[in-house]
């Protein structure tokens, strides 16, 4: 192996062989992120380029509920509020907030992810299946993907927040909760364009 | 990443990042709820657009923290988000690409006879259909452009056509609230209430009262959805629909005749069905008499249809339908019979 590295002088760093200063783990994340927006990306392109060519019902405007909708969308919001204040009680060191402000957000994206539910099951008592027309197909692949994300990131904070209190974190285990938490926008970003493309366009 | 900075770090942008996100989607909320009269349509979807990607900015600036952290990080995301993005316009272009037509051509051999899987070569050339129709075929049915992804799924003036699961598992309904016996799973609703009433008064009540439905429901399959889909919807600006549609015809004087004829003739010329125009070809299609008579009552009766019906109308028979053979028609011909009727 060392014979690899040319014998030139100085070419290992003291720290190892990093080209970059970043933490890896972040970077993992962010290379994640990007891969997962093109995700994303294909599953939304594909209910637009389907939208209005169900043959038959239910169309959007029969079961979507924009009121009910707004509000699962606002505690998704705010759960990415409470996620960055949890980040600034860890770097602060400041443990109990930290641990409060951690459940808030596994709170709020359990509230989420209730409201996900009952919309799905409302929709099928309406007629709307994963099967039945496109809208259903594409509609639920799309949310339900989204759904998924949403639960993996409360498992995951949910796990964070148990380890707590096994392990107290301190500051210096910020960038830990800092990749659950990138991730955890994420899941809000995606959200704030599925809100206006899949619900709100169709009611112009 | 000093320790330091985040000592008396405040919360403040925070708050006023979360104030603002709230205020946004109240704002998005509101447009939509409470129709804003001076805001045209576009407009509005253009102030939702804006707003969202306000709300995107927000969170990945802010919450994400992207604003101050490396660049390289931004880098990747937006890399990603490029590639996202124009993943989705090529698969835009690629599902507006008149190549998809290539169904419909299938489906017509030169001779304007209706075949199955076998490719006819793409020669617009055989009677029946010309270069122009193809062309609007292809411009509206079966391609679109980008703007009008973000068009109305349906209009709101349309009647929505509710077509239960062939196989009725899930016992949804959305019928009339006088009709109980929509709620059990059972109760198909898909067979209408031709065999409930009393026999003694088929005139009025049992329209249907006997034609072979195996039969009308095995032709329709195989010889009709493949234009005017199982669900009798059509294909919008391509095929018109049957349900909702159909029952109109004979309810002038000659529609009965006129539906014979487009099935033995063809029809060939500009139509409203639905509230939508369509200017399109039939070919004549190839069924003896009693696929002719059973698929002609099939769609009258189908899809709730039957509701439509005007009173004592009485199923179509194989005799009539003989006795329209060897007319000598043309597509075209039925067309303007249609138009003498004072069908739109
Ligand atoms: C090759 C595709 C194709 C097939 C197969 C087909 N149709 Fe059509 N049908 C059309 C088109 C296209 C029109 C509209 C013609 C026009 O625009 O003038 C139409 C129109 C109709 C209409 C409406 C007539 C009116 O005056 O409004 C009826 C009824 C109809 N078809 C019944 C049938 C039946 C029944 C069958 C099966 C036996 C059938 N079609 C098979 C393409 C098809």
């Amino acid at each position: 192996m060392a014979s690899q590295a040319p014998a030139a002088p100085s070419a290992a760093p003291a720290h190892g062989w990093r080209s970059s200063k970043l933490p890896d783990i972040k970077l993992l994340m962010w290379i994640f992120l990007a891969s997962d927006i093109m995700f994303f990306g294909t599953l939304i392109g594909t209910y637009l380029i389907y939208k209005g060519r169900s043959l038959t019902g239910p169309y959007p405007l029969d079961v979507l509920d924009i009121p009910l909708t707004t509000v699962s969308t606002f505690v998704l919001l705010m759960s990415s509020f409470l996620m960055v204040i949890a980040l600034d009680a860890l770097r602060k060191n400041k443990i109990q907030q930290f641990r409060l402000w951690t459940f808030g957000v596994v709170f709020f994206g359990a509230i989420f992810l209730g409201f996900q539910i009952y919309e799905f099951n409302h929709f099928v008592d309406l007629g709307l299946t994963l099967g039945g027309n496109l809208f259903g197909s594409t509609f639920y692949v799309l949310t339900g993907t989204h759904g998924v994300h949403v639960a993996i990131g409360i498992l995951w904070l949910g796990s964070i927040l148990v380890s707590s209190y096994i392990r107290p974190w301190t500051a210096k285990d910020e960038v830990y909760l800092e990749v659950a938490g990138l991730y955890w926008h994420f899941v809000d970003l995606v959200w704030i364009v599925i809100f206006t493309l899949v619900y709100l366009v169709d009611f112009v | 990443m000093a320790e330091g900075n985040h000592k008396n770090h405040s919360i403040r942008p925070y708050v006023i990042v979360a104030i603002v996100l709230a205020i946004i989607t109240y704002l998005e909320f509101a447009i939509i709820e409470y129709e804003i009269p001076f805001l045209g349509q576009t407009a509005t979807m253009w102030w939702l657009i804006l707003m969202s990607i306000a709300k995107f900015v927000f969170v990945i600036y802010y919450f994400m923290h992207l604003k101050d952290d490396d660049a390289a990080y931004s880098g990747f995301f937006w890399s990603g988000m490029v590639i996202g993005f124009g993943t989705f316009i090529a698969f835009s272009f690629l599902m507006t690409a008149p190549a998809s037509l290539s169904f419909v051509r299938t489906q017509l051999a030169p001779d304007g006879q209706f075949v199955h899987g076998q490719h006819a070569q793409s020669d617009y050339g055989h009677k029946g259909i010309d270069e122009a129709t193809m062309a609007s075929i292809e411009s509206d049915g079966y391609s679109r452009n980008l703007s009008s992804v973000f068009d109305h799924t349906r209009p709101k003036n349309q009647q929505v056509l509710f077509t239960p699961p062939a196989a009725a598992t899930s016992g949804w309904t959305l019928a009339e609230p006088e009709t109980a016996v929509a709620a059990t799973p059972e109760a198909a609703p898909a067979e209408p209430t031709a065999e409930t009433p009393a026999a003694d008064d088929v005139q009025a009540q049992a329209p249907s009262a006997e034609w072979d439905r195996e039969l009308g429901a095995t032709t329709y399959t195989q010889v009709c959805s493949a234009c005017h889909q199982a669900t009798g919807m059509g294909v919008p600006g391509a095929f018109p629909p049957l349900a909702g549609h159909a029952p109109t015809l004979v309810q002038v004087d000659g529609g009965r005749t006129h539906l014979i004829h487009t099935v033995l003739y063809g029809l060939q010329g500009p139509i409203v069905a639905g509230g939508m125009t369509y200017n399109s070809v039939m070919t004549a299609q190839a069924v003896d008499d009693e696929q002719t008579a059973a698929v002609l009552n099939h769609i009258l009766n189908e899809w709730g249809n039957d509701a439509e019906l005007p009173d004592g109308f009485t199923p179509i028979t194989a005799e009539e339908v003989a006795a329209e053979r060897g007319l000598g028609l043309t597509g075209a011909d039925v067309h303007e019979a249609r138009q003498a009727l004072g069908l739109e």
